[in-house]
């Protein structure tokens, strides 16, 4: 039999590089964008090919389309019935998020 | 320790501290800098000079890598950075005298 | 440079050679064997991360060693015979070969020169192939031992490279001996 893979070993590598590349790109996209871009492009392979999944906030973080990350004058938040619409002005791409309804403390 | 420092062979090197140690272009020896990004054959360097693309075949390194530094030589690690950790990992299995 | 030798020596005088490596069990471990069954079972019983030699006496004893993990050297005994298939696998699964000396201080007038010829091809099939080779005394008690610029000029009386031994020889023992050492060039420094 040929030499076994490590698999356990490859997903906890592949865990620690994804969340290191995420926080670089948030950290360089107002200097450098094209950098943040190939960084969020590294992650998202990095995730397909070991299937190791991203966090909520992680996935939400830039455009599927055109893989360049939000920052506060490229994108377009917009609040109507109970959603959140967000645009990215790179490639007019948006995207819903779901509110859920709050349920308050005082009944 | 010796765990972790063994799997900078599986991990790309990108956000390290890196210095060209030998080289058969005598122009590159003492490039040193963080690496920005990294292809298959080369690493892109940011020295105070400005970005440098250096070669990963015939040179050897220097990378520092939580307070220690090791010595690796280029030809180990001519895979595109989502490869490494696969490629790497196995390198490693196949050498003899090596614990996992 | 480092001699790999099957006894322990005692008073012994400045030969020119760095360090010695003894197969006695502690430090590294022999083993022999009359067919692959009685390897293997051999080889499970070992545990630890040691250095591991095969005296190979039949080609199917060293041909199964050579496929093996954990070993990392093929000694050296009379009735050795290295055919052109055992040496191409060797470089591949980079296993270290050794040409030791005592056999020829053992054998009659008319054994030696087939031993010889031997050596001879041997010595041309490795420098084809860049297989790991060792130079050695090969000895079993202190008679048998010389000094390095000896060995050294009668192995490349016969035409090897003593630079590519001395490199092989050094990786073999710096894998188990030196805590830096990881991998061929992979290593810690302070």
């Amino acid at each position: 039999m040929v030499l076994k893979r490590d698999k356990e070993l490859e997903r906890k590598i592949a865990r620690e590089r994804i969340d290191e590349l995420m926080k670089r790109s948030q950290i360089y996209k107002y200097t450098s964008y094209e950098l943040a871009k190939r960084y969020v492009e590294l992650a998202k392979k990095i995730s397909m090919k070991y299937r190791v999944r991203m966090s909520r906030e992680q996935k939400r973080s830039f455009c599927k389309k055109c893989m360049y990350p939000y920052r506060a004058d490229r994108m377009r938040v917009r609040i109507k019935k109970r959603r959140v619409i967000v645009t990215c002005l790179n490639c007019k791409h948006s995207r819903r998020f779901q509110l859920k309804p709050k349920t308050s403390n005082i009944v | 320790m010796r765990r972790e420092l063994q799997s900078l062979i599986a991990r790309d090197w990108i956000g390290l501290k890196v210095e060209v140690v030998e080289s058969p272009n005598e122009s590159e020896v003492g490039i040193a800098g963080e690496v920005v990004d990294e292809t298959m054959w080369t690493l892109k360097i940011m020295t105070e000079k400005g970005l440098k693309i250096v070669a990963k075949k015939g040179r050897t390194f220097k990378v520092w890598f939580m307070e220690q530094v090791v010595k690796i030589s280029g030809n180990l690690i001519t895979f595109r950075p989502e490869d490494r950790i696969k490629r790497g990992l196995m390198l490693l299995k196949r050498a003899k005298g090596v614990k996992v | 440079m480092f001699d790999f030798i099957r006894f322990t020596p005692t008073d012994l005088p400045d030969l020119g050679f760095k360090s010695y490596v003894i197969f006695d069990g502690k430090c590294a471990i022999a083993l022999t064997a009359n067919n692959a069954k009685e390897l293997r079972e051999k080889l499970k019983k070992i545990k630890d991360n040691i250095l591991v030699g095969v005296v190979g006496k039949n080609p199917e004893v060293c041909r199964e060693a050579i496929m093996r993990k954990k070993v990392d050297i093929l000694l050296d005994c009379i009735e050795r015979e290295l055919d052109y298939a055992t040496i191409k696998l060797a470089a591949e699964k980079d296993v270290t070969i050794e040409l030791g000396l005592s056999k020829f201080l053992k054998s009659n007038r008319s054994e030696r020169l087939k031993l010889f010829d031997a050596l001879r091809t041997e010595i041309k099939v490795i420098n084809k192939f860049d297989t790991p080779f060792v130079v050695s005394s090969a000895a079993e008690n202190m008679w048998e031992m010389r000094t390095r610029k000896q060995i050294e000029m009668f192995f490349s009386f016969f035409g090897c490279n003593i630079l590519k031994a001395r490199k092989s020889a050094e990786r073999v023992v710096r894998r188990y001996f030196d805590k830096n050492y990881i991998m061929d060039g992979f290593e810690i420094l302070e």
